[in-house]
């Protein structure tokens, strides 16, 4: 039998004919790589900001980062990553956790070569094999060489990477804060952020990573990474304890704060930044007292004093962590309760009063005295607090509004004034009458404060006036839309004119022009120009202005202001020099003066509670050296062994108080009730003879004690306190970090 | 007008196994079922004899220390029926054991040593248990479970080159020079 198959078995190849072949035309052509292969690694080295997340999360140690001729700035840390493929395994980890997006991984690849530097290279920057590593200079020079000649990728020619965001390992969205509804806001006072709940910031703690470029837009330089961290453990302790080494406000922080380290978020490019206010908020709203969690070591006082002007952020920074350092600190407050703008400025529905007294009242039981309804200049002169200290600090900041400069506002008898007065009348409960309708100048954040304050005292229509657009307003973008949400008329691009007044003085109204913005010709932002004819007229009640305010140092004798004359005729300055309303300082918020320090709003640029904050730790520094004659006194911020044993902590709580015209202090259990009166600061030989003795006798009397606590609270005492202080000694490593750091 | 095959199945599979811990449905055509271990073998059986769920897709396991247990997942699939399984039962981690099934099916063995190497899951009446499977000479723990350190096993085990010596811990090194920055 014939075997036809054999026969036309061979023909079925036939049917290849006329089809392209599979094999390539070596070596003209190279083979094309398989979509999905990992070759090496890609790097935008402009879009990347530097943050060592690829380093970090690497299985195999495989990344560094090197300087390769960026310069660091605020949301960038100049370094890139440079890639050793002897240890690559290609897992692509790196590129998953990439934030800013810009790592990823090319289909390129090399089998073998003879030199081992040719796997090692920085990527974006050399193509594999051309250039060596030796050191970071020929990096640098490389660098410059690659900006203006870099090979860009082209679409297709990256194998792994983050398409979008629902790939990687990063989450881009923000866990949403509760907010009241506008229309309940209105209403009344109430807290309008209600805060996050322990889920809730969990899992908004577990996005961050760590890299700390946050902490390089922090004014006060706050330890953000690790109080995130240590709410991932839950250990919201320990992330109290983090915040109160350079913050003694927190919790206002944490409500009010203006939150630069957000806009350095490395999420900020492509989401939403991780909530760093909301959490510093949520764990100082865990606790109702900070005097049973907040470790800090108070040293007795070594008799040097220091007087206070002005209980504000700075002020209040400046008191406590003086009288942490040993000092007998003094506060002077003109108003009768402490916070300065933060009490007087912002509006309760933003940070309410019991808040500020949680932490106002837990400084003074730490030792820190402040004195109200005491005006310097008025009830107490300067001189009197220059000879009585040895320190004197002033902080005093922003309080007396600007003019508005508008015709009709002198004549005007009722019915203007100014945004800041306003709030500190509402925020110290008087009743303010607006009328029904109301007109705010200005586009800060003092002038939407307000807007929405006078919202909320009735049934009120408001009116913001603004010169420029509303993208141009200083103020938050939040607190815009959140006037917005509650009924706030924004009129952009509108110039108030003149004041209307009828007969007896009384606000009528107010005439605006519109505006148009022309170019101001110097690639500035652009100015407005009147449109002629534009004229309108707004009827008010009341107007409010809010274009900013400066500070007043009418309680400054003449002889302790800096005078140009005097300084040419003397040739040495003397007394406190000013610059366009603000105290020139140097180094350590030093004034022109010896022995006078100064920070806060009149001292800074930015004007915020945070870097009033800033101003007061750098002064306590200054203070501090200046008084031990250039040796810096060193206070441990968390204490930890002594953290668990509540006898101890016990130690820690001192009150100061005057008995019979002597300072003395006297200790504090953990409700605020004094345990042991007359503590005195000098002893006679005799009484610390007898204090020894007695010591000796309690301890014996302890070691029992301690022995029976064993007994009777087996389970607490053995898992529970060495697992917390397994946790303690690893914050406290992160905190020898941290001071490194500093 | 009836039942869809889905639910058929469900409700036959509960019928006759009354000890099955959870039964869902996990997305289009599939059904994800949580039971005990000694009950694995007997619904795998019952499954491929009278169920026609004739194909064995993967075998697979994940690692839970925080429970100490180890999940073994089996994903079977019904050509006649268009459904997907998957079978979830978690073993005991200090003592992982489960009967084999490769007299159903002689390809799970070849699972079934891979989860012996990267998990070291221990599959009874398996013959070829305890080969080598990619891993050679492998003397640390498992390398897939969850306290198996990897950055640490490759510190052990690998050099740095020359160049890289004096490596630093990322963080440290950036915040260190960040900060030289930062004071200015």
């Amino acid at each position: 039998m014939i075997d036809i198959k054999g026969i036309l078995g061979p023909l079925s190849a036939l049917k290849f004919l006329g089809k392209a072949p599979h094999t390539i035309d070596y070596p003209k052509e190279t083979k094309k790589t398989a979509d999905r292969y990992r070759g090496i690694h890609y790097n935008d080295v402009e879009a990347c900001i530097g943050c060592g997340s690829c380093g970090t999360i690497c299985e195999n140690d495989a990344i560094d980062m090197v300087n390769v001729g960026f310069d660091p700035n605020k949301a960038d840390t100049g370094f890139r990553p440079v890639v050793d493929y002897g240890r690559c395994c290609w897992c692509a980890l790196c590129v998953d956790v990439c934030p800013s997006g810009s790592l990823s991984l090319t289909k390129d690849y090399v089998y073998v070569d003879d030199d081992p530097k040719k796997f090692l290279y920085v990527p974006g920057l050399q193509e594999l094999g051309k250039v060596n590593i030796d050191s970071t200079d020929d990096l640098k020079e490389l660098a410059k060489i690659e900006k203006e000649n870099r090979p860009k990728l082209k679409e297709g020619e990256r194998s792994w990477y983050q398409k979008d965001r629902t790939e990687g390992l990063l989450e881009f969205n923000r866990v949403p804060m509760k907010e009241l509804p506008g229309s309940t806001r209105i209403k009344s006072f109430a807290e309008v952020v209600l805060g996050y709940t322990e889920e809730e910031a969990f899992m908004e703690s577990i996005r961050c990573l760590g890299c700390g470029l946050c902490i390089s837009a922090c004014p006060d330089r706050m330890h953000i990474p690790d109080y995130i961290q240590a709410i991932t453990e839950r250990d919201y302790n320990s992330s109290a304890n983090i915040i109160y080494e350079n913050n003694p406000l927190p919790e206002m922080c944490g409500k009010v704060c203006t939150r630069q380290c957000e806009t350095a978020c490395v999420y900020h490019n492509r989401g939403d930044a991780v909530a760093i206010r909301w959490l510093k908020r949520f764990t100082t709203e865990q606790f109702d007292d900070f005097r049973t969690i907040i470790n800090a070591e108070v040293k007795p006082l070594n008799g040097k004093k220091v007087g206070i002007i002005g209980a504000g952020p700075a002020g209040l920074t400046v008191g406590y962590y003086l009288r942490l350092r040993g000092y007998d600190v003094t506060i002077y407050e003109a108003l009768s309760k402490a916070g300065g703008m933060t009490m007087a400025g912002i509006p309760k529905y933003r940070f309410p009063l019991d808040s500020l007294d949680k932490q106002i009242s837990y400084m003074e039981e730490m030792g820190v005295r402040i004195h109200y309804n005491t005006r310097v200049g008025k009830d107490i002169m300067f001189d009197e607090i220059m000879d009585t200290y040895d320190a004197v600090f002033i902080g005093i900041g922003f309080h007396d509004p600007y003019d508005l400069g508008l015709k009709g506002e002198k004549e005007a008898k009722s019915g203007v004034i100014s945004a800041v007065e306003l709030l500190r009348r509402v925020n110290f409960g008087e009743k303010v009458d607006v009328g029904k309708k109301v007109a705010v100048i200005g586009g800060g954040n003092v002038a939407i404060d307000g807007a929405r304050v006078s919202k909320r005292l009735g049934n009120v229509d408001v009116t913001i006036l603004y010169r420029r657009r509303v993208q141009d307003m200083p103020a938050d973008w939040e607190e815009i839309e959140g006037a917005e949400d509650e009924g706030v008329h924004i009129v952009p691009q509108a110039i108030p004119e003149e004041i209307m007044l009828d007969k007896n003085g009384k606000v009528t109204g107010i005439k605006y022009v519109m505006a148009e913005m022309v170019d101001d010709g110097k690639g500035g932002r652009p100015r407005p120009k009147k449109i002629e004819g534009s004229e309108k007229i707004l009827p008010i009640d009341t107007l409010v202005g809010a274009i900013g305010q400066q500070a007043d140092y009418s309680f400054l004798p003449d002889e302790y202001l800096f005078k140009t004359q005097d300084d040419e005729k003397s040739g040495s300055k003397k007394g406190i020099d000013t610059f366009w309303g603000r105290i020139l300082v140097h180094g350590y918020n030093e004034t022109t003066m010896k022995k006078v320090f100064s920070g806060g709003d009149m001292v800074n640029r930015t004007a915020d509670a945070i870097s009033a904050i800033a101003d007061g730790l750098n002064a306590v520094k200054g203070i501090d050296l200046f008084l031990q004659g250039g040796k810096e006194t060193k206070v441990n911020h968390s204490v930890t062994e002594s953290d668990l044993d509540k006898n101890k902590l016990l130690d820690k709580h001192y009150k100061m108080k005057h008995e019979n015209g002597k300072l003395v202090s006297v200790k504090l259990d953990l409700s605020g009730n004094i345990v042991t009166e007359s503590v005195k600061i000098a002893k006679d030989p005799d009484e610390l003879k007898k204090d020894v003795e007695k010591k000796e006798v309690n301890k014996s009397t302890d070691k029992a004690n301690s022995k029976d606590k064993t007994m009777s609270y087996p389970t607490k005492n053995t898992n529970g306190e060495t697992k917390k202080e397994e946790k303690k000694s690893k914050s406290k490593k992160k905190s020898k970090k941290k001071k490194k750091k500093k | 007008m009836g039942f869809s095959k889905l639910t058929e199945t469900k409700v036959l599979l509960k019928q006759y196994f009354k000890d099955i811990i959870s039964i869902e449905e996990g997305g289009e055509q599939r059904l994800i079922i949580d039971l005990q271990s000694k009950d694995i073998t007997s619904m795998i059986n019952h499954l491929k004899d009278f169920m026609d769920f004739k194909h064995l897709s993967m075998i697979s396991c994940v690692d839970w220390p925080e429970e100490n247990k180890f999940e073994i997942v089996y994903i079977l699939t019904s050509y006649s029926k268009n459904i997907v399984l998957m079978l979830k039962t978690k073993i005991d981690r200090k003592n992982p054991k489960l009967q084999s099934i490769m007299s159903l099916w002689p390809q799970a063995v070849t699972y079934e040593i891979e989860l012996n190497e990267m998990f070291g899951v221990f599959f009874e009446g398996n013959d070829r248990m305890g080969e080598e499977f990619i891993l050679e000479d492998w003397d640390d723990i498992p390398p897939m479970r969850r306290d198996f350190d990897s950055l640490e096993y490759a510190n052990k085990n690998f050099k740095f080159r020359d160049e890289r010596k004096d490596k630093k811990i990322i963080r440290e090194f950036i915040s260190e020079h960040y900060d030289e920055w930062r004071k200015k």
